[in-house]
């Protein structure tokens, strides 16, 4: 192995080549430019890596990940460092431009002004235009850096892109991903070791199933669905679980959240005991609607998002039940497996589908996934996968 | 309606309009609202609401006017009041204005119950909008409904009625009004089935039972039927993802009995009957692509198909004309 980055790029994992070009561009301005795209799968670290970019640029080290800047910058207290986060299922242009305005200005304390759009593919068309303004003609001294998954069109508008450098992230190995989990949360190693060959490469989620007994439980639920579909009564049995499990996540996730909140601007507004005045009162009222907007928009999407992962999850069992049967079942002679520690499901899964069966089912998955995406209620979506994934008898 | 007090004369100083019932309240209001300004047509009229009120506001309006004339206040949800505003609230109560008529409305419930009992022992006048809970108040107050609109109403009818509409009040009245409307003043339960028939033609619950039970001509008519007038096309799409989901559940289990299977499915009996006279003639191979058809439907009512009229109508054929080659295949494999 290499020797592994330092600094602020220790927690880029598995990306060495993104992270010479970025430490590259820090060392010699030369090559900086004003504009950088990071692209590659959820969970690959392309925020992570936006962050240490934007530290190692206000950094008077290059990154040394320990001075002042380099810390008010990973912790996102940085006053030249502004991050852009959707809240609901999209970043709206009203955001977009109250960001845009206060990147405008000269640095304040650190050497650029730094923007990060973390999942610029959930800008909207309005906000997407206002951004795109900006790069036609940017501030000397400010600095956008973008996250995408990818650079199809659906993700990053054509002119956006040209606009941009492109850094491609890729999905980190399994073996990057159990060793930040040991080195920088403390797992075990064997745990780390199966949460990162389980996570299907994606660095948060093999966190969460490190440290989350829940997320092991919940994975294990969706990999039981395939051999369990024998019957039209055991397929919409499954359909029920796997939205009831979404439902109530988003239900405990946001419900968490929105209280909070929710008081918080009581709060601000002064209701309580005393009672506001009208004018309060009615200016309150508005100011909770919007708020309770945003919330309902984002359950929604804490919910589609677990919905999308169990998708995810199932896509990628079929698929080691592909590959099983394109070897005739001859385990040894395949080298990836996905879900490795759930092999023997596997191969049955295989047995019982064939190559082609694997195919078609693999097909029924992302056709799903595509039907939520379009807004098809995720019921009726989940229920005709569940009937296309059926058992042969 | 159940009352069986006479209503108390509208224009005591003190009101209590009191029940869960929001209709009732509202009426309640209203009927006072024009007392008052039957006898002063230039009244001053105020209406607040009880949250979040500051007292300054109340004391404001129910401050002794320069003016004359009757004044009508009327105050919202004092079950939310605080407890500042109930504090003036009862102390206007010791000495009210003979000028003025001031009408707390409290959607019953135990909140501010100490208020309510110091008006009535003020001598305060009460309106009683509580739930209407028996099938005989309900019976009455579709009586009373057809009566308002000045028409009468046959007990087989009105029964009839409340089993088409359902229990909820305003649903009642509206259709109480439209019944007297459309057949003139005297209603049999003739009237209420053909009323029945030409509401329901225009749900998209119909369209799906048509569809359902395979009748191929019927259905594509009440589908534009439905769309004619105006039911939105995802609602009929939902309707029959509902429909083919509840007849797949109630054919995939292995029992007729309607008591196992409503407990099983988690469904009343009333609707696992329905279901099972719609699964019936289904093989679960066909109602299998069934699912199919309607998951797909969904996609194409919300923009992916160019025409969702068009979408539509090929799914309910689709479906229809699942149901009948599927006869071949009937109790096939679960
Ligand atoms: N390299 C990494 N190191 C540590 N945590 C990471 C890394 N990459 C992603 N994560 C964590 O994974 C979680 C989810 O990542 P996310 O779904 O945002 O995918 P992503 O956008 O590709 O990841 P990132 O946003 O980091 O690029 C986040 O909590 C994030 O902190
Ligand atoms: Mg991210
Ligand atoms: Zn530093």
């Amino acid at each position: 192995m290499t020797a592994l980055p330092e600094g602020v790029w220790r927690d880029v994992v598995g990306q060495p080549e993104a992270v010479a070009e970025l430490q590259h561009a820090v060392a010699s301005p030369a090559s900086m430019t004003h504009a950088w795209l990071f692209t590659g799968p959820p969970g690959s670290g392309r925020s992570v890596a936006a962050r240490a970019f934007a530290a190692a640029l206000q950094c008077p080290d290059g990154g040394d990940g320990t001075c002042h800047a380099c810390r008010t910058v990973l912790a996102c207290t940085h006053a030249d460092v502004r991050l852009v986060v959707p809240e609901g299922l999209s970043i709206g242009v009203k955001e977009m431009r109250t960001v845009i305005g206060l990147a405008g200005r000269a640095p304040s304390q650190g050497r650029f002004q730094v923007v990060v759009v973390e999942d610029a593919d959930r800008m909207t068309e309005q906000a997407a235009n206002a951004l795109l303004k900006m790069l036609e003609e940017p501030p000397p001294r400010t600095v956008f850096l973008l996250c995408a998954p990818s650079l199809h069109p659906d993700d990053v508008s054509v002119t956006i892109r040209s606009r941009c450098r492109v850094v491609s992230l890729r999905t980190p190995p399994a073996a990057a991903i159990s060793e930040v989990l040991v080195r920088r949360d403390g797992v075990e190693p064997v745990l780390a070791q199966w949460s990162a060959a389980a996570s299907g490469g994606h660095i948060g989620r093999a966190r969460r199933l490190a440290r989350d007994e829940d997320a092991r439980a919940a994975r294990k639920a969706v990999l039981d669905v395939p051999l369990a579909l024998s019957s039209l009564g055991a397929c919409l049995r499954a359909a029920d679980d796997l939205v009831g499990t979404a439902a109530a996540e988003s239900a405990a996730a946001s419900g968490a959240l929105d209280a909070a909140e929710t008081e918080a601007v009581k709060a601000s507004l002064g209701v309580g005991a005393r009672g506001p005045g009208v004018a309060a009162a009615s200016r309150g009222a508005g100011q909770l609607k919007e708020l309770e907007k945003q919330q309902k928009s984002r359950a929604t999407r804490i919910g589609r998002d677990t919905l999308d992962r169990a998708l995810v999850d199932l896509a990628a069992f079929y698929r080691d039940a592909l590959v099983i049967a394109t070897v005739r079942g001859d385990l040894a002679r395949v080298r990836h497996l996905n879900h490795p520690d759930r092999s023997a499901d596997a191969l049955e899964l295989a047995r019982r589908v064939g190559a082609e069966g694997a195919l078609r089912r693999i097909d029924a998955v992302l056709a799903a996934r595509t039907a939520l995406e379009q807004a098809v209620k995720p019921q009726i979506a989940i229920e005709a996968m569940c009937v296309a994934l059926r058992l042969p008898a | 309606m159940p009352q069986t007090a006479p209503a108390p004369p509208p224009l005591s100083r003190l009101r209590l309009v009191v029940g869960e019932e929001e209709l009732l309240r509202a009426r309640a209001v209203a009927e006072v609202r024009a007392a008052v300004r039957q006898l002063d047509p230039d009244s001053e009229e105020h209406e607040l609401a009880a949250a979040g009120l500051p007292v300054g506001d109340l004391a404001d309006v129910l401050a002794p006017s320069l003016f004359g004339g009757h004044r009508l206040v009327v105050v919202t949800g004092v079950h939310e009041a605080a407890g500042a505003l109930v504090d003036s609230l009862l102390s206007y109560a010791t000495d009210p204005d003979p000028g003025l008529t001031l009408v707390l409305v409290h959607a019953g419930g135990k909140r501010n119950e100490a208020l309510l009992q110091a008006f009535r022992k003020a001598g305060a006048a009460e309106d009683t909008c509580a739930k209407l809970t028996s099938a005989g108040d309900r019976m009455g107050f579709v009586r009373n409904e057809v009566r308002r609109v000045g028409g009468r109403i046959t007990a087989d009818a009105a029964g009839a009625l409340l089993d088409a509409v359902g229990n909820d009040l305003r649903a009642l009245s509206a259709a109480a009004s439209q019944l007297v409307s459309d057949f003139g003043g005297s209603i049999d339960a003739d009237a209420v089935a053909r009323f029945h028939r030409g509401q329901a033609e225009v749900t998209g619950f119909t369209v799906a039972e048509r569809v359902l039970v395979g009748d191929s001509a019927g259905s594509v008519e009440m589908l534009r039927w439905a769309l004619d007038r105006g039911v939105p096309h995802v609602l009929v799409a939902d309707a029959l993802a509902d429909g083919v989901r509840t007849a797949a559940r109630v054919a995939s289990v292995g029992t007729s009995n309607v008591g196992d299977l409503a407990r099983q499915l988690k469904m009343p009996p009333w609707k696992v009957k329905k279901a099972q006279a719609q699964a019936r003639g289904w093989s679960i191979p066909a109602l299998q692509q069934a699912v199919g058809v309607v998951a797909e439907l969904n996609a194409d009512v919300k923009g992916v198909a160019a025409s969702a009229d068009y979408a539509l109508e090929r799914a309910v054929r689709r479906i229809v004309e699942l149901r009948a080659t599927s006869g071949a295949g009937r109790g096939g494999r679960r």
